[in-house]
């Protein structure tokens, strides 16, 4: 009984000593604690989780005493779960956020101010993504509060073989020579066609009725010069203008009148990611879309080309408008430097170079856009010719609207809700307008 | 022999509309199949035919890495059994109490239970998820499974159950000195079931096909159910419509095979449900 | 002899309730108490909750989104219930007869009901759509024009009900038939006697005595169509214009997209107390005097 007690506390102490040894040489070596991290992203798609997984493990390769949990939630509920996460104290320590949720996060105190530790890194970011990533507060500073790592802009992505069988010519890519919206609409009247029962076999363009969240509907009111909000963002106004309702009858006579854009239904539904089966399999000639799309579109066999939304004529739209996904920190993380490191690892050229070469994002750091950098991201293989026009628009563009905004996602529901009254059940373009401003104001606590 | 051919007349058009009304419901089962094994460019052909071009098999092994289809199914697998077997133990024991014990305020907690069956349980879905949060259980198979481990209408289907045994047989094992764990285990139990037989699959259906809950309570893919898996790729690969019908196939020839299997019980479970309440 | 086995019986009870109750506590009382309470107040999850009265209930009569909502609820329930239990009636009627294939019959009309409600969903959205729906092509082929099913205010909520219907018509029809079979053949035998056959015998006989199983069907098909979730979130996404949307949905909306925890308990208990007013009138309608539900 008594050698049992013995050999039983001798091996004890020899694990005690065996893993404080190893400890101590780990310190020795490294000079680090191990940390670990977790991070949440949403899914947008496989290629870019993988891309993400892929970053982390090159993360953890050239730190290693940082371990990465990654979690993927899915990008519907993606918001909603991270807000309830960080407020009741298990979100992640470092997370990806769309920029126009920024205002509402900041305003529930959730992200930790990074203007002073990540100043080094923002200075190289362009102006659009610093303005995205960045809050004024009351007494006119402004502060940082997330990195960014990609531009994607509002294009059209067009079937070359549909366009020259039909006779058309390529769409412009400079932003002086743009289309007018009558010539598009021409030109997509050439690429619409039917068969002898009168059912519709090709439709020149589509998804111009996407959701307000996303790109079309803010782009094209931006252009005609339709601004709904006021300066420091708190109302709405002047939503009801003649230019708002121009935009919108253009929209909904590409389906109704003019018959040149199919059914979303068809196309998947409104809120789906994935508007581009159609124009894969050539049902349709283009399809006006985040640059995003290129990645999948790249992928497949379609000759395709790439164009600028058509102008309304307006001077001063000189820009367009580009979402970012932030990379922002919890404020209540117990390891800001691991977590800032991870943060810029997930901004940075080395994670953005091969993601960017994909077509999925374009860059958004200044150094990028030089000329001698250019080829380090600009693959032949994925991006057209013609998109080296292209290079200047997103280098200049411009942050969105609803980026300052708060209560992002009611209003983005309030004004979808009306758009639909609008598309589908003839509800007047006046009394949509109409009913927008009043609800955005309602929500606003105006 | 006028009578005759009336109810020959009866038989044959009611076979008719059977037949009209079973093509209605099978159809979209065979058409989900047809759309199942189409590449994209066949599936928006337009008029549609039965078969594509091809018959593309990929689809389904496409669905095992666009999403963690294995690992939602064990998710779901895990959730459904522990329901199941938390259901039927804890209805059992309460619906025994209930039918052969005697003790003080048994009518009472009794009646509790009853009122607890008629409550939609939306109502209490966001203090449940309050509790989960405040347990840090959100995103855990844990929120799924205990809110739903007791039943009430399991306990109730017990008791009834337990009300047509005779007393006299609790009663004669009592005097032979069993105790009251011994009756249940070794005399109601036994007797109890087709209707245990009912619950399990009534706790099976609702379970596995389980959607708002999952919903609310998980956050990652790696904990995702079926159904919320489902409604997710719905989200990202809408219009891949030959992948969507195969990752729908595949989540629900589990249950098929399983109703196959036991398509008897499932119909009297049903019918017992029916007459029960 | 008899309070000593009250009480001996007393402490097993406990042994045999307890974890029956502790849930029923944990995860019913409790949260119906804290939703009521929740329901009178505005929070937003994280911080301190503020007391309003009855502030949630006036606005939700005051929205113009909740009205919409709670209205096409009601209108779903009005049409899926009625339809769904007349058909699956007629079902069961034809399938209660001795005819070849009964076996088949019964697995491909109860085939929906084992699928989940999403996959369900997911199918009918594909079959439903405009351009390349299998519905709208028969449609056309039997020369009608397609209908946009999924985009448009007018015909969403009708799609909804379809698919719920048929969805739901299989499971009913099996708890009818086990009606049917319960009714003792000396009846109908004597029915025959009187010369009462066919639809009169229907009217006069069957009906009346399987007043029990509508009862059951009718009351627990009303809940279910207060309560529809899955298809709309899934087929149209409430949409177009909230065309389709409904109670749960916009409580789920609430709750979990806007943070208006008590607006959204107080959708929750709107919807629980108009169940139980229907389940009561249905009660009311269909038991006489003679008979009592126990």
């Amino acid at each position: 009984m008594k050698k049992r007690w013995m050999s039983l506390l001798l091996a004890t102490s020899m694990v005690v000593s065996t893993v404080a040894g190893t400890a101590v040489t780990a310190h020795a070596e490294e000079e680090h604690d191990p940390v670990s991290l977790t991070f949440w992203g949403w899914t947008a798609s496989d290629f870019e989780a993988k891309s993400i997984q892929e970053g982390l493990d090159a993360f953890q390769e050239k730190y290693p005493w940082i371990t990465v949990e990654y979690m993927t939630v899915p990008s519907a509920d993606y918001h909603t779960k991270l807000k309830t996460a960080l407020a009741s104290g298990s979100g992640p320590d470092v997370f990806y956020l769309d920029a126009t949720q920024c205002k509402d996060f900041v305003n529930a105190n959730l992200i930790m101010d990074i203007t002073d530790i990540a100043s080094e890194f923002t200075a190289n970011m362009t102006d659009a993504s610093l303005q995205k990533v960045s809050m004024t507060d009351e007494s006119g500073e402004t502060h940082v509060y997330g990195l960014d790592i990609c531009n994607v802009g509002p294009v059209i992505f067009y079937n070359k073989d549909l366009f020259e069988a039909s006779g058309v010519e390529p769409m412009p890519t400079e932003w002086d020579k743009r289309w007018t919206w009558d010539e598009f609409v021409e030109n997509m009247k050439k690429l619409t066609k039917t068969d002898d029962n009168g059912n519709t076999t090709q439709y020149g363009t589509s998804n111009w009725q996407e959701q307000y969240s996303l790109y079309v509907l803010q782009e094209l009111l931006d252009l005609n010069g339709a601004n709904w909000y006021n300066e420091d963002m708190t109302a709405a106004e002047n939503v009801n203008s003649p230019e708002s309702k121009e935009v919108i009858e253009k929209i909904k006579a590409l389906r109704t009148e003019l018959g040149v854009a199919p059914d979303p239904g068809a196309a998947g539904s409104d809120t789906s990611n994935s508007p581009t089966a159609m124009f894969l399999t050539g049902q349709v000639a283009s399809i006006a879309i985040g640059s995003y799309a290129l990645q999948e579109i790249a992928q497949s066999d379609i000759n395709f080309g790439v164009g600028l939304f058509p102008t309304f004529g307006k001077d001063d739209a000189d820009a367009f408008m580009v979402s970012a996904d932030m990379k922002c920190i919890n404020k209540d993380t117990k390891y800001t430097d691991e977590a800032l490191l991870l943060a810029e690892y997930m901004s940075s050229a080395d994670f953005g170079i091969p993601i960017y070469r994909t077509g999925l994002w374009m860059p958004n750091q200044k150094s990028l856009y030089e000329d001698e950098n250019i080829d380090q991201w600009f693959n032949p293989e994925v991006y057209p010719e013609e998109w080296k026009n292209l290079i200047p628009v997103f280098y200049n563009a411009k942050d969105k609207p609803t980026d300052k905004l708060s209560n992002v996602s009611s209003i983005n529901d309030a004004v979808d809700e009306e758009m639909q009254a609008f598309y589908y059940a003839d509800q007047d373009a006046e009394t949509t307008l109409q009913n927008i401003e009043d609800r955005i104001n309602g929500i606003l606590g105006n | 022999m006028k009578r005759k051919t009336k109810q020959k007349i009866v038989k044959t058009s009611s076979i008719i509309i059977l037949l009209l009304g079973a093509l209605i419901m099978l159809v979209p089962f065979l058409w989900m199949v047809s759309t199942s094994l189409k590449n994209l460019g066949d599936v928006f052909k337009y008029p549609p035919t039965f078969f594509g071009s091809e018959i593309k098999w990929q689809n389904y092994a496409d669905v095992f890495h666009t999403i963690d289809f294995m690992g939602m199914m064990k998710n779901t697998v895990i959730v459904t059994v522990v329901v199941a077997v938390g259901q039927l133990l804890t209805s059992a024991m309460a619906g025994f109490a209930f039918s052969y014990l005697e003790f003080r305020g048994r009518e009472t907690i009794f009646r509790i239970f009853l009122f607890a069956v008629m409550i939609p349980f939306h109502v209490m879905l966001i203090p449940t998820f309050v509790i989960m949060r405040d347990l840090h259980l959100l995103n855990s198979l844990w929120a799924l499974i205990l809110p739903c481990i007791i039943s009430p209408l399991g306990a109730f289907m017990m008791r009834q159950s337990y009300m047509s045994v005779p007393r006299s047989l609790g009663e004669a094992a009592s005097l032979d000195g069993c105790n009251p764990v011994g009756i249940w285990w070794k005399i109601y139990l036994p007797l109890s079931k087709p209707t245990l037989a009912t619950l399990a699959i009534f706790s099976f259906m609702q379970t596995w096909n389980d959607f708002i809950r999952p919903l609310i309570f998980l956050n990652s893919n790696q904990k995702m159910t079926l159904t919320l898996g489902l409604y997710n790729m719905m989200g990202n690969y809408a219009t891949n419509w030959g992948l969507m019908m195969a990752a729908v196939i595949l989540s629900i020839l589990p249950v098929l095979v399983l109703y196959l299997c036991l398509q008897d019980f499932f119909v009297e479970g049903i019918a017992m449900a029916g007459l029960k309440g | 002899m008899r309070t000593k086995k009250l009480k001996k019986d007393g402490l097993w009870a406990i042994f045999f309730l307890a974890p029956a109750v502790i849930g029923l506590c944990a995860f019913t009382i409790y949260p119906l108490v804290e939703s009521l309470h929740i329901s009178f107040t505005s929070w937003d999850l994280f911080s301190d909750k503020v007391f309003v009265g009855l502030k949630n209930f006036i606005d939700l009569f005051h929205d113009p989104t909740g009205l919409k909502v709670f209205r096409n609820t009601v209108v779903f329930t009005l049409l899926a219930v009625p339809i769904q239990i007349v058909i699956s009636f007629f079902l069961a009627v034809a399938l209660n007869q001795k005819i070849r294939g009964i076996r088949f019959f019964r697995g491909a009309y109860f085939l929906p009901a084992i699928a989940s409600m999403v996959s369900i969903s997911i199918v009918w959205q594909w079959l439903f759509n405009t351009d390349f729906g299998i519905v709208n092509y028969v449609i056309k082929m039997f020369g009608g024009s397609g209908v946009p099913w999924l985009t448009s205010t007018k015909y969403s909520l009708w799609t909804i009900i379809i698919v719920s219907c048929w969805k739901g018509m299989g499971y009913n029809m099996m708890i009818f038939l086990a009606g049917l079979q319960g009714v003792p053949s000396t009846y109908y035998e004597a029915a025959e006697m009187d010369g009462c056959t066919g639809l009169s015998r229907l009217v006069k006989i069957v009906i009346p005595l399987i007043k029990p199983t509508t009862l059951y069907v009718s009351i627990t098909c009303v809940i279910n169509s207060m309560q529809v979730f899955d298809q709309v979130m899934i087929i149209t996404g409430g949409g177009p214009a909230r065309s389709s949307s409904v109670l749960v949905q916009y409580l789920y909306e609430n709750a979990f997209d806007y943070y208006k925890m008590g607006y959204a308990s107080a959708i929750g208990w709107v919807m629980a107390i108009f169940i139980f007013i229907l389940s009561v009138i249905q009660f009311k309608a269909m038991s006489n005097d003679d008979y009592s539900i126990e």
